[in-house]
């Protein structure tokens, strides 16, 4: 029998923090999804202010992308053989949306980002939102390495 | 191989979720939804009636309507649908000078920006709205729509 390596993990060191971090993120994302999902076209609205999307595009984009987001943050907080894939799919999430942040922001315009529902606007304007999400992808970045082996995808052992 | 089998499984399930609500949902949209179509939309949401290209061209033919520009100064030099006045939307002060001193609430008002992918217009009508006017109209097309069909154009 192979011994667990479990106790050195860092996860196993700081357990609170790891588990602290996972389900703020997992949090940040279903309070994310739920209003864009209860109120698309006002999300679709917000799309197409980032002028990115082709006009085909906005709309199937606004009813997808907030279940993506739902999905992947429930897979997150309650699957844990999902922790890999969904937490990777939230940091690519959150990086699409540094990117249209950031491009929004070098075009100059100062629109609302539309990360909480389309009516959302943060107080601090696009500068605080695109540091939000950068702060966002960490945590999402640590979360991943503070996943514990035994939730990544089973790895077959050689039978000898 | 196993991760993107999972990542695909959670784009199946939101893609199932998606459809589905999308399907049940009173607020359910068609997927394929043109950008002023979308505008009009969130405008007859808030109160404020959409007028397409056609109607538009009425409203100005007739002079029923007081026609207000949100775009910014420079765009309206460069050229403005006939009688407008310029009202860029970050200046409210522009707003109360050129329409609250000028036109009575009872009025009607029809606002447009750039494209159906600006908001200014938006913004400005819903502004206007909470001031107290109540024939607020949003030419979902804006200034490029009116172009493209050859429309009449002042300032150039």
């Amino acid at each position: 029998m192979i011994p667990s390596k479990a106790g050195d993990s860092p996860r196993a060191r700081a357990p609170l923090v790891a588990d602290t971090l996972r389900w703020l993120l997992g949090s940040v994302f279903v309070a994310a999804a739920v209003p864009k999902i209860l109120d698309p076209e006002a999300f679709s609205l917000a799309l197409i202010r980032y002028d990115l999307l082709p006009d085909f595009a906005v709309t199937s984009t606004a009813v997808f992308l907030p279940w993506l987001e739902l999905v992947s943050a429930s897979a997150l907080l309650f699957l844990p053989s999902y922790r890999v894939a969904s937490c990777s799919m939230l940091a690519a999430l959150l990086a699409v949306f540094c990117g249209a942040l950031g491009y929004a922001l070098a075009r100059g315009q100062t629109i609302p980002c539309g990360c909480f529902g389309g009516h959302s606007e943060a107080d601090g304007g696009p500068w605080y939102e695109l540091f939000r999400d950068v702060a966002l992808l960490a945590v999402a970045a640590a979360v991943y390495f503070w996943i514990p082996d035994k939730s990544r995808p089973p790895v077959r052992a050689s039978p000898s | 191989m196993t991760i993107l089998r999972q990542i695909s499984a959670l784009c199946l399930a939101a893609g199932i979720f998606g459809t589905v609500v999308n399907m049940l949902s009173p607020r359910g949209m068609p997927l394929s939804a043109t950008a002023d179509t979308l505008l009009a939309i969130q405008a007859v949401r808030e109160g404020i009636i959409p007028l397409d290209v056609q109607a538009m061209e009425r409203a100005v033919r007739t002079r029923s309507a007081v026609v207000l520009d949100a775009r910014g100064p420079d765009a309206f030099r460069s050229g403005h649908i006939p009688g407008a006045e310029s009202v860029p939307s970050l200046s409210r002060a522009e707003v109360l000078r050129v329409v609250l001193e000028r036109v009575p609430p009872s009025a009607r008002l029809v606002v447009y920006c750039g494209s159906p992918r600006c908001s200014a217009a938006l913004d400005l009508a819903r502004w206007l709205s909470g001031a107290g006017y109540r024939g607020v109209s949003l030419f979902t097309g804006g200034f490029e729509t009116w172009v493209l069909r050859n429309d009449p154009v002042e300032g150039r």
